[in-house]
Formats: structure tokens, sequence, C-alpha cells
């Protein structure tokens, strides 16, 4: 009955509503903002006796994952979900994305520096109660490398192999400074799972299970609803439990018992389901919800930087095929209005550096110089140079998500303006993986870049992904930062082949760098922020 | 009667086996390749190959049609080339959410309408006359979600009544389930509502400037009984037609609610599986949706003659 009459209720209301034609403004916009704008971790509140807890966090989440098997998956959502909190690596990254133990004890290097050796935790459980041996982590590795093709091609035909229980070792073909990097950084993660399941996969090559030794069990996954996952109450944490955590790695107290990660669609029902506290926490809020959420009392903002926007050219055919058309795009774009039209005001940074802050070590501002000219004149003088006849069209390639389209219509805009006609391809995102893999489709793609722990793994700097940078300066650039003996030599060869993108070459047009923001209820403490939110230490105050 | 039913049972066989055609046509025409969506950014093209040839997506059209045919004959739907699961579990599993959604608003739709319509029909030319076609052209002018977006500003987030977005099985409680759905229910159903307002509105009209209706008046029948016993009965002939087109509108059109209000459907199923290029999950789902169509069309049409004895279906 109560059910019934709150229905008739809201019905009178709405249909008096719809009659007068009446509309009032919500009345907590007039509130300052409560906005956290941070790219570091938050700190862990200190336990209080007095204070309870919710035994549930309920996450609302934008897209559902293709796959939870990391290995062969390079979602971000599914990285976000997986990693650390279901499963864990050999070796993780810290807040200044410097590798540190995890399920290794610690790991060494032979002198030659071709020979990795890990030696593993002993007495850690996997979800299923056995306990994690080399057999484990050979499996795992080896599968890792199998279906990561960025770890395929760094280290060739070499496989990890058992040294004893508890010892394994690999042994690259030719050294590699940052191999270490890429194992606990890498954007599909290396994730140490019974060899069991490694071997147990469908008829797409998938994993069946779900079994990690994180501190959180994979339970149920319902398509289009939820996934959920139950705390693992035989977790071994490792570092300091009186510290908060550092980056990726520290002490994993998993505070909340049950974790509900909700497949919601709009972005407004997700800010909505924050304000009534039916969810905790939303991921990946967009640049309007965020400027909602920053208006509303008990709610709070994370945000950081999360991936580089870029204008991606196709190298192999068409116009953009000649550098000076190239140049004349690097010349004439206007990054800032790019970054609006796609991020908003609040959610982007402009930045030549193709790393961002997020891999401090590696940020490097050489391409200042060549960055954000918008100059339509020097453009025009490269157009020319370039012989152009102002008649073909110019091709661009967007996806409609994500705000993509909406950087096209900037760049169509300002090419236009100096009489370079253009076509506009505007697609979904499946339509554009098959698109961008097509030289005679396109002339520049605009997509966006997550964040990586090394720049070796930058995808469009790759001879073979789209818009092929088989240059090869850039290829012999590429190389000598993977087999530097330091990493001041690494840097500086980071820095060179930068400058030769920047300067000679331009593989892409770097716009500058986007932000991903998460929208919290002020109850929430422990949120950790490092190249995604993660909620190991997150609790829920009642 | 069964002869009847019999024969419009034997012409659903063609219109089946046209839709199947024409919606594997165009899943196979529409551009994007679920090998490269499941792998992601990292796979290199070697690795996308081989899935796709793991996946069978290399075998010509033609006998991956009759591949798929021959199974759904059998019964098999196949199964998810996104994550494989059944694709007979994902539709049974979200089938129940959109038909309950599908039927409430239907309902929601009757008990707004019906009353309304008649209401303004006994009423015309006066103010709730006008008040009603005012709310019958909002209903059909409004788009449903921004009612429905409107309704979580009012009903979850000010007045707290309702959820945000979810879904309550009935098997957790009869209100938490009717109290989840309200909302959604409403947004889908306002516009049905108003389309069979106007139905009602206008037959009842007819009806009530016949002979019989007035020889009935000067009879001294109440007006109640008039129009709610002898008027209404004869104007259900087209009110049911709009009635069942209406269901299957909202049965078929229900993917907007559900993103809306996070119901996980038939038509999230949907959503996600074209997002996916889940080539299975899109052809199974297509096909029960005409299925569904066909039955319901069927069902108003037995409906005729149980309502006007006049209509015979056998002839």
């Amino acid at each position: 009955m109560k059910h019934l009459l709150k229905a008739l209720s809201l019905t009178f209301l709405v249909s008096a509503f719809l009659l007068t034609g009446c509309s009032k403004a919500d009345d907590t916009s007039a509130t300052a903002p409560s906005t956290t704008s941070t790219s570091t971790s938050t700190t862990q509140a200190a336990a209080t006796p007095k204070v309870e807890y919710k035994d549930e966090l309920h996450v609302a989440v934008s897209q559902e994952a293709p796959s939870l098997d990391l290995h062969k998956n390079s979602s971000a959502i599914a990285r976000e979900i997986g990693r650390g909190t279901i499963w864990e690596q050999l070796i993780t990254l810290d807040a200044n994305s410097e590798v540190v133990p995890e399920l290794a004890e610690s790991y060494d290097v032979s002198d030659d520096g071709l020979t990795y050796t890990f030696h593993l935790r002993k007495g850690i459980k996997f979800h299923n109660g056995q306990e994690m041996l080399a057999d484990d982590v050979v499996a795992s590795m080896n599968r890792w490398i199998v279906g990561f093709s960025t770890a395929k091609k760094q280290v060739g035909t070499a496989r990890f192999v058992k040294v004893d229980d508890y010892t394994v070792s690999i042994t690259l073909e030719t050294p590699s400074l940052l191999f270490p990097s890429l194992i606990a950084g890498a954007t599909q993660p290396a994730a140490i799972m019974p060899a069991s399941v490694c071997a147990d996969e469908d008829s797409k090559g998938f994993v069946k299970e779900y079994i990690g030794t994180g501190p959180y069990k994979f339970v149920e996954w319902k398509l289009n609803d939820y996934i959920k996952l139950e705390r693992n109450d035989d977790y071994t944490p490792y570092g300091d439990p009186n510290k908060p955590l550092d980056g990726w790695s520290g002490y994993k107290h998993a505070y909340t018992k049950t974790i509900y990660l909700h497949y919601v669609l709009e972005s407004t029902t997700r800010v909505a389901g924050l304000q009534t506290g039916q969810y905790d926490i939303e991921f990946q809020v967009d640049d309007q919800a965020y400027a909602t959420i920053a208006n509303i009392p008990n709610l709070k903002l994370l945000k950081y930087k999360s991936a580089e926007v870029a204008l991606v050219f196709n190298k192999k055919e068409g116009l953009a095929a000649d550098v000076n058309v190239r140049k004349a795009i690097r010349s004439l774009v206007n990054a800032e209005d790019m970054m609006v039209a796609h991020s908003g005001t609040e959610m982007y940074a402009l930045s030549s550096s193709y790393m961002n802050e997020g891999q401090a070590f590696w940020v490097s501002n050489v391409g200042d110089k060549y960055y954000n000219l918008n100059d339509p004149k020097l453009a025009k003088e490269y157009f020319d140079k370039a012989g152009y006849d102002y008649k073909t069209p110019f091709r661009i390639l967007a996806a409609t998500i994500n705000n993509f389209d909406r950087i096209a219509l900037v760049l169509q805009q300002e090419l236009e303006s100096m009489g370079v006609p253009t076509t506009l391809t505007l697609v979904d995102w499946p339509t554009l993986t098959q698109f961008r893999s097509d030289p005679t489709k396109y002339d520049v793609f605009i997509t966006s870049f997550g964040n990586v722990p090394i720049p070796t793994l930058k995808l469009y700097l790759g001879a073979t992904w789209p818009g092929w940078s088989a240059d090869q300066t850039l290829q012999d650039d590429m190389l000598a930062i993977g087999t530097s003996k330091t990493m001041e030599e690494a840097k500086a060869a980071w820095d060179k082949a930068q400058l030769y993108c920047w300067e000679d070459y331009v593989p892409v047009v770097a716009l500058g760098t986007q932000y991903t923001g998460y929208g919290l209820s002020d109850k929430v403490e422990g949120a950790q922020l490092f190249n995604g939110l993660f909620y190991w230490n997150t609790r829920v105050k009642k | 009667m069964l002869k009847y039913l019999f024969k419009r049972i034997l012409a659903t066989i063609p219109v089946l086996f046209i839709v199947s055609i024409v919606i594997f046509s165009i899943v196979y025409i529409i551009p994007g390749d679920p090998a490269a969506v499941i792998l992601g950014e990292n796979a290199s093209q070697e690795d996308i190959q081989a899935l796709r040839t793991r996946m069978g997506l290399d075998e010509p059209p033609i006998p991956r049609y009759f591949n798929w045919l021959d199974n759904i004959l059998h019964g098999d739907l196949g199964a998810s080339t996104a994550n494989g699961t059944p694709v007979a579990t994902m539709i049974a599993n979200q089938i129940k959410p959109t038909l309950n959604l599908a039927t409430f608003a239907m309902l929601l739709a009757l008990i707004i309408a019906l009353p309304l319509g008649m209401w303004a029909a006994y009423k015309k030319g006066t103010w709730i006359d006008q008040a009603v076609t005012v709310i019958s052209l909002l209903g059909i002018s409004l788009p449903s979600f921004l009612l429905g977006l409107f309704l979580i500003m009012i009903g979850a987030v000010k007045l707290r009544w309702f959820p945000v977005s979810g879904y309550v099985p009935f098997s957790e409680g009869i209100g938490a389930h009717f109290n989840a759905l309200f909302m959604p229910a409403f947004a889908l159903g306002f516009i049905h509502a108003a389309l069979i307002m106007r139905i009602t509105r206008a037959t009842l009209l007819e009806v009530l400037n016949t002979d019989y209706i007035r020889m009935a008046k000067s009879k001294g029948v109440h007006n109640f009984v008039l129009v709610a016993k002898h008027a209404f009965k004869n104007t259900l002939v087209p009110v049911i037609t709009i009635i069942g087109q209406s269901f299957i509108i909202a049965l078929s059109g229900s993917t907007v609610i559900e993103a809306v209000f996070g119901i996980p459907g038939v038509g999230s199923l949907i959503v996600n599986s074209v997002s996916r290029r889940d080539y299975q999950v899109i052809q199974s789902v297509v096909l029960l949706t005409a299925l569904l169509n066909i039955t319901v069309n069927l069902i108003v049409d037995l409906l005729y003659g149980v309502i006007d004895p006049r209509i015979r279906l056998d002839r």
C-alpha cells in the first residue's frame, strides 16, 4: 500500500508538473563546490572506534569489460576491476611509477642484463586455497607474454622457467633495462593465476575462471547488471599496515566485505545514484557530470591525468603520407580549442609531452616549440611545400565516443577555414577499430592513449600499429631506449626520439592530457587514485 | 477458430525466415570486428586474425547463415561471441525484466488512459476534455528518456521514494519489485497512455452519437452505465488494436528506458551486443523480438472475435 501511495503521488506530481509546465532549479546548486582535485593518493582515514562502516561498497561504472581475462584484454575498466584487486603481479608500481615487489619477495638481474630472477613470497594462497608456486607463476607469465603483443615483441622467444618452487627466471635475447617496468605497469596486466586456470581456456582462448591471489575474490558477473567481489579472508598482505598505499603497492586492508560494480550506462543516472547514496563511487565522470557533482555538497571529486589525446596520421598512404602535410596540420591546430571541445574546461591539461606526470621521469618538453602553434600561415606554407591542390579532401576519422567527434569537428572547421576541403567519417568504436587498420580509409584518426609506464609502450610509435610509424630513424631511436644501460641514457634517447617526432617525422599531433574523474560520496574513505581508482582500503561510513 | 490459428502459425514461418535473412545480412554488412573489440588496443593484427579464425568469422556468409539457422531449428541459439555464455541463457536472464517492465508500463498506461479518455469523450468541449487533450499531446511529444530523467530527479533525488536505478526481481519482494519498476514503467508507458487516450476518446465520441445510445439515453439509462457498459464495449476493437501495438512498441522500444534506469533487460543486452559486435546475441534477440511481435498480433486478432461476435476469424 505504501508503494502504491508513493506511485500515485508521483503520478499526480508529474501530471501537475507537466500540465503547469513549471520548472524548479536544483536547490543544491547554490552551495560551494567540494572538489578534491588530485593525481596522488587520498589519505587513508585513521580508524576511529566510534565510526561504523558499511559492509558493502557500490560502484557505478559506465561500461562493461569485454572480459576480465587481463592477459588478453587491455580495456581500462577490466584493469580497474581486476588489477591488484582479484589478481596481483610479481612486481608492481609505486606512486613514482618505480618498480617494487608484490608477489615476489625480490628480484635480481644478472651482470649481463639478460637474466631476471624473481624470488617468490612463500605461503601466498590463491582464492581456491592452493598455494602459489613457481609452476603457477611460470604458466601465468608465459601466458601473459603470448597474450600481450608488446611483451611478446620485447622478449622474442624467451620464456619464464622454474628454478625451484619459489624462484622463477627469464633470460632475454638482448638486455632490456625496462623489462621490469613492462611487467609492473603493462596495459594488459601480468596477473598471476593458478597454472590449472591458465591451461583451462574456452574456445576463444580466454580463461574460464577468475582466480587470483588478491584481497578480493570474484563471485559473480551478472551480465549487463553487476560484478560482485567478496573479501578474500585468506589474503596475505605485504607492506606496513600503518602506512598508506604507495601507488599500487602497500598494505591492503580490504576493509569492505563486498564490492558491487554496477553497470549504469546513463551518466545522469549515475550522478543521481551518487546523490541519493545508492552508489558510493562513480567511475569515469564526464565533463558535464563533473560540473554537476562539484556543486553537490555531500559529494567529492577525484581526477588524474589518464590519457594523451592525439591526432594520428596515416603515414602509409593518402595526403598525410607526405610529411609536409603532417607538419601543416601540426602548425594549424589549436590544441586548447580541441581539448576544451573534448574534455570541457575542467578535465584537461595542455602539454606537448607524449608521457604525462603519471610517469614523471619520462616527461619531456622538447616538443614545446612545435606545440599548439595555431598558425594558419605556417600551415599554408607546408601545404604549398607538399604541392597540395586544395581540392583533394582531407579525410578525418573519429569515433562518436568520448567526445572524439567534437575534436573532429574543430579540426574540420580549422582546415576548411583555410580552404582545405574535408570529409568527416564519424563511426562507433568497433567500426573505428576496423577502419583505422585500413590505410585507404583515412588521413587522420582521433583517439586517446592511456598511461603507460615506459615510452616504448606508446602504441602510435609502433611500425605496425594503425598510422604505421614505420620510420627507420624513429624505430632505431625507440630501440635505443630499450637497450640503454642506465635510466639517464634511456631518458636522453627518449628526448631525442620525441624531438625527432615533433620536429621532423610528425607521426601524431599530441593535443594534451585528459583527466579521468571519479565522483565519491563524502562518506567514502581510503580510495586509492593511481592510474585508476582502486578500493583495496576503501570503506564507507554508515 | 483452430483452423484460423493453425493458418496464422503457419504464416509466421516465412515471416521469421525473411527476418532471419535480413538480420543476418545487416549484421554481416555492418563494419566492426568483434575480435578486435575483445582483444583491445594492444592486440596485434596476427592475434586478431587468430581469434577471428577461432570464432569462425572467416567463414563465408552463406554457410555461416545456414549453420546458424540449422542450430536455431535444433533449439541451439549459440553462444555469445564476446564471453561464451549461451545466448539462450542470456536471453532467459534478461527477458524477464523487459517483459515485467513492458507489462507494468501498459498497465499504468491503461489505468491512466481509459478513464481519462472516456471522461474526455463524455465531457466533450469542457475544460476536462481540453486538459486530457493537453496531457495526451504532452505524452506524445515528450521523449521518454527526458521524462525518465525528470522522474529520477523528482522521485529518487528529491523525494527519495524510489531507487534511482536497477531492477529488483519479483522473488526479492513484491513491494521492492514494483517500487523499483514504477518510474521506468511510467516513463515508458506515458506515451502509450497518450495514444490510447486519444483513440478511446475519438472512438467513444463516435459511439456516443449512434442511435442505440440515444435510445438508451431517452430510456433514462444512467450516464455512467451508458458510457461504461453500453458505449465502451463498442470502442474496444480499435482500442485493443492500439493496446497491442503499444505493447509491441513497449517491448522492443524499452532500450532507452532500460539504459536510463539501469535495467538489465533485453534492451541493454542488445545495446551492449551491438557495441561488442556480438553477432550471435544480436541475431537471436532480433529474431525473438520478431516472434514476440507476431505472437502479440495473433493474440490481438483472436481477441477481436471474443470482443465482437460479428467478427468470424475462421472465414
